[in-house]
C-alpha cells in the first residue's frame, strides 16, 4: 500500500480557476519527499489535499482521487484522516491555541480522548524530541519564532501519525535551526515516518530525501529520485534558481566528461570534487 | 493527454468549516482585550473596544442566539483577568446583554441601508453599547445602592458618549474585515 | 486554597458574592473584605495581588466620595463601596490560586459549558501577547510615517483606526488557518479527555459544606435579626 497516492487529481477553490491539474503521484511508505515550486504553483494546496482539507474544508471542484493509507479522502473526514496524517501549516503561529506549552501539546491528545494518565508522559517525550524540554509551563505567547515552530511540530507529532506533512517549516528559522529541524525530520523518517515537506532550500533537505517533486502551475513538472530530478531541472532550465550551486557545478563538470559518485551533503561534495580536481591535476601533469 | 478538459465535480460543504465563527471571535476578543489596556481615549471618552469587536464578530459570523450568548459571556470573562475589573458580574452581564442585542439585530430580516451603505454594523454597535452600558451601570447601582442622581447625571451620559464613538468605529472597521472574511475573488 | 479543586473555588466565588449581598452592616462587609485579604496573605499571594486590590480600593473610595458629594448618606455609600471590594477581591483570589487550564477544564467537564467557549476564552488570552507585540510594531511604523496621536479630533481618530484596522485584518486572516488546524487536530471530533485532574476531594466536600452552612447562617441572620 502506498502512503499517499494521487490519481488524476484536479482541484479548484470555490472562487478560483483550476489550481491542481490531473496530478498523478505516489509517496512510498516510510519515504521522505520534498516539494519545490514557484510561488502560487499549488504547493500548499497539494499539502492540503493530502490531508483531506481540500476539498473537505474549502469545498470547490475536484476530479480524480487522493488515497491516503488506503483511505479515499473524499469518503472520509478531516477528523478521521487526522489519525494518520499530521499537517503543520506555514502560518504555524495561528495553529497554537493553548496558553501553555504543555497544554498545546496535550491538545491533540485531549481531542482524541486519550486517557488522562497517559498524557503527561507523551507530552514530555514529544517536547524532548523537538528540544523544548523544561518549558512545559511557559506561556506560548512568550516563545520565540523558532520555538513556536517546534511547538507546532510537537503538537502534530504527539499523536504519532504515520505521515507528517510540513509546509515551508523553515521560514522562521535561522540556518542552524533549519539544520536542526531537518536532522530531526531525518531521524523520524529513519524510525519509519513518512514525511513530505515543502522547502526551497534544497541543499538543506538533500541529505534526507528519497524523492524530489517540482510543481509548476498546478502540474508536476518533474518528480523522482533527487539527483535525477535535479539533473532534469538543470537540463530543461525548470525553476533553476533553487538548484544548489554545488549541484549545478557538478552538472556543468559532468558535461565536460567528469564522473562523480553520488553526493548529498557539502562534505561529500567537497570530497568528490577534490578527488576529481586531483585527478585532473595528475592528468595535466603527465601530459 | 488527449482529452484536455476533465470533468470536475462540485463539492459543497459549509464554507470555512465548523469552527471559523469560533476562531475569528476568539481572535477579535483578544484584540478587544488589548485595546482596553493600551488604547488612549479621544477627548475623555474611551471607546468600548470589546463591544466593537464582538459586534464585528457577530456581524461576520451570524451565530445563533445561543452562540451569541456564549460569545457575550466569554467577552465578559476575558475582561475579568485582563483589565482588573472592579466589578466582574457587571462585565459578564453587560456583555451578555450586548451580544444578545447585537445578534437580534443581525438576525432581523429587513435591510438596513442608507443609499448603498449597509449600516447594520453601526446600528448593532450603537444599540449593543447602549444596552450593555445600561446593564452595567444598573447592576452597579443596585449592588452598591447608588442614588438616582449619580446614576442619571454621572453615568448615563458616559454610556451614550461611548455608544456614539463605538458606532463610528465598528461601521468603519467592519467592511474591510468582511471583504477578507468572505474570501478572495477570482482573478 | 491552592489545593482545592477549581469547582470548589468557583462555588466559593459565587458564595462570597451572595454573602456580600446578604450582609448589610458595615462591620460585616468590612470583615468579609479583611477575611479575603487575610486568605490571600496566608496563601502567600498578597505580594502578587496587592496592587490590584489597592487600585480596587482606590476606585471604591472615589465612588464613595462621589456619592457623598452628591448627597447620599455616608454609611450607605461606604457599605456600597465595601460590597464592591468584597465581590471583586474574590475574583482576584480565584485567578491567583487557579490555573486557567484547570478553570476551563472544570467549567467544561463539571459545569457542562460547551468546549467551544472554553476554547474561545483560552485562545483569546493566548493571543493577547502576540497582538500586543503587533500593535506595538504598527505604532512604531506609524510614528515613522508621522502619525503622532496629536492634532484635531479627526486626525487622532484616523491614527487610531490606522492602528486597529491592520490588527483586525490580521485576526480575520489568521482565523482561517486556525479553524483549519482545529479540524486537523481533531477538535470536537469525538469524546474529549482532559489532561488536568479537577475531581473533588474530601477537603472540597468539607469546604462546600462549610460554605452552605455559612450561607444558611447569613440568610437566617438577615431574616431573623435583620443584620
Ligand atoms: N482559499 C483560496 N481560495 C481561492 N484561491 C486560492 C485559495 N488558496 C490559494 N488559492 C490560489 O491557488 C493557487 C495556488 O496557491 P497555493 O497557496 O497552493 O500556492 P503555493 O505554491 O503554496 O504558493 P506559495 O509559495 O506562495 O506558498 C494560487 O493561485 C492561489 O491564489
Ligand atoms: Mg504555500
Amino acid at each position: 500500500m502506498k502512503a499517499i497516492s494521487f490519481e488524476n487529481f484536479s482541484y479548484a477553490y470555490p472562487k478560483s480557476g483550476v489550481v491542481l491539474e490531473k496530478l498523478c503521484f505516489e509517496v512510498e511508505q516510510g519515504s521522505f519527499t520534498a516539494i519545490v515550486g514557484p510561488s502560487g504553483a499549488g504547493k500548499t494546496t497539494f499539502c492540503l489535499a493530502a490531508a483531506g482539507v481540500v476539498p473537505h474544508y474549502f469545498g470547490g471542484r475536484t476530479g480524480g482521487t487522493v488515497v491516503v493509507q488506503g483511505i479515499q479522502t473524499m469518503d472520509s473526514t478531516m477528523g478521521e484522516l487526522a489519525k494518520d496524517v499530521a499537517l503543520v501549516l506555514e502560518d504555524y503561529e495561528s495553529q497554537l491555541v493553548a496558553m501553555t506549552v504543555e497544554d498545546e501539546v496535550a491538545f491533540g491528545l485531549e481531542n482524541a480522548g486519550v486517557d488522562r494518565k497517559l498524557i503527561p508522559q507523551m507530552v514530555r517525550e514529544t517536547l524532548q524530541l523537538v528540544g523544548l524540554s523544561g518549558r512545559e509551563q511557559c506561556e506560548v505567547g512568550g516563545l520565540s519564532g523558532g520555538q513556536k515552530q517546534r511547538l507546532a511540530l510537537a503538537g502534530a507529532l504527539v499523536t504519532k501519525p504515520d505521515i507528517l506533512i510540513l509546509d515551508e517549516p523553515a521560514s522562521a528559522l535561522d540556518p542552524a535551526g533549519t539544520e536542526e529541524l531537518y536532522s530531526l525530520l531525518g531521524k523520524l523518517n529513519e524510525q519509519g515516518m513518512t514525511i513530505l515537506v515543502v522547502e526551497h532550500d534544497i541543499a538543506q533537505v538533500l541529505p534526507y530525501i528519497d524523492q524530489l517533486v517540482l510543481l509548476m502551475e498546478g502540474r508536476i513538472a518533474v518528480a523522482g529520485q533527487p539527483e535525477a530530478a535535479l539533473r532534469k531541472m538543470s537540463e530543461e532550465s525548470l525553476f533553476q534558481e533553487v538548484i544548489p550551486p554545488l549541484q549545478e557545478l557538478r552538472f556543468l563538470l559532468e558535461k565536460h566528461g567528469c564522473r562523480f559518485g553520488a553526493w548529498r551533503c557539502e562534505a561529500d561534495a567537497v570530497r568528490e570534487l577534490s578527488a576529481v580536481l586531483q585527478e585532473a591535476g595528475e592528468v595535466s601533469r603527465s601530459a | 493527454m488527449m482529452n484536455n478538459e476533465q470533468e470536475l465535480t462540485r463539492v459543497t460543504v459549509a464554507q470555512g468549516g465548523k469552527y471559523r465563527w469560533l476562531t475569528v471571535t476568539a481572535l477579535l476578543l483578544a484584540i478587544g482585550a488589548i485595546l482596553r489596556l493600551v488604547a488612549p481615549s479621544i477627548d475623555g471618552i474611551t471607546p468600548n473596544w470589546m463591544i466593537a469587536m464582538y459586534c464585528i464578530a457577530i456581524n461576520l459570523t451570524k451565530p445563533t442566539m445561543g452562540q451569541a450568548m456564549g460569545i457575550g459571556l466569554v467577552a465578559g470573562a476575558v475582561e475579568v483577568p485582563t483589565s482588573k475589573s472592579a466589578f466582574p458580574y457587571g462585565n459578564l452581564a453587560a456583555e451578555l446583554v450586548g451580544a444578545i442585542v447585537c445578534a437580534t439585530i443581525v438576525n432581523m430580516s429587513f435591510n438596513m441601508v442608507i443609499g448603498r451603505l449597509n449600516i447594520r454594523p453601526g446600528v448593532c454597535a450603537a444599540l449593543s453599547t447602549v444596552a450593555s452600558g445600561l446593564t452595567f451601570v444598573t447592576i452597579l447601582k443596585v449592588v452598591m445602592s447608588l442614588p438616582m442622581n449619580v446614576y442619571l447625571y454621572g453615568m448615563l451620559p458616559v454610556v451614550f458618549g461611548v455608544a456614539a464613538i463605538n458606532t463610528v468605529i465598528t461601521q468603519i472597521l467592519y467592511f474591510p474585515a468582511q471583504k477578507l472574511f468572505t474570501g478572495r475573488e477570482e482573478k | 486554597m491552592k489545593q482545592l479543586a477549581p469547582l470548589t473555588k468557583l462555588v466559593f466565588t459565587v458564595a462570597v458574592s451572595i454573602w456580600a449581598m446578604l450582609l448589610t452592616s458595615l462591620p460585616g462587609l468590612g470583615l468579609l473584605a479583611v477575611a479575603q485579604v487575610v486568605t490571600l496573605a496566608v496563601c502567600g499571594l498578597l505580594g502578587r495581588t496587592y496592587k490590584g486590590i489597592l487600585s480596587l480600593t482606590g476606585f471604591a473610595v472615589v465612588l464613595i466620595l462621589v456619592q457623598y458629594a452628591l448627597g447620599s448618606e455616608l454609611e450607605a455609600a461606604i457599605a456600597g463601596g465595601l460590597r464592591m471590594i468584597d465581590m471583586a477581591t474574590v475574583f482576584v483570589i480565584l485567578l491567583a490560586t487557579t490555573k486557567m487550564q484547570s478553570l476551563t477544564t472544570a467549567l467544561v467537564s463539571q459545569c457542562r459549558v460547551p468546549q467551544e467557549y472554553a476554547f474561545m476564552f483560552t485562545t483569546a488570552l493566548r493571543f493577547i501577547p502576540d497582538f500586543l507585540a503587533e500593535s506595538k510594531a504598527v505604532r512604531e511604523a506609524q510614528a515613522c510615517r508621522g502619525y503622532t496621536g496629536k492634532g484635531g479630533i479627526v486626525r487622532r481618530f484616523t491614527s487610531y483606526l490606522a492602528l486597529v484596522g491592520p490588527l483586525v485584518l490580521r485576526a480575520v486572516s489568521r482565523s482561517e488557518t486556525m479553524a483549519l488546524s482545529l479540524e486537523l487536530r481533531g477538535f470536537g471530533a469525538g469524546r474529549r479527555s482532559f489532561s488536568t485532574d479537577v475531581g473533588l476531594k474530601f477537603r472540597d466536600y468539607c469546604t462546600l459544606l462549610g460554605m452552605i452552612a455559612l450561607t444558611a447562617g447569613f440568610t437566617a441572620g438577615r431574616i431573623v435579626y435583620g443584620w
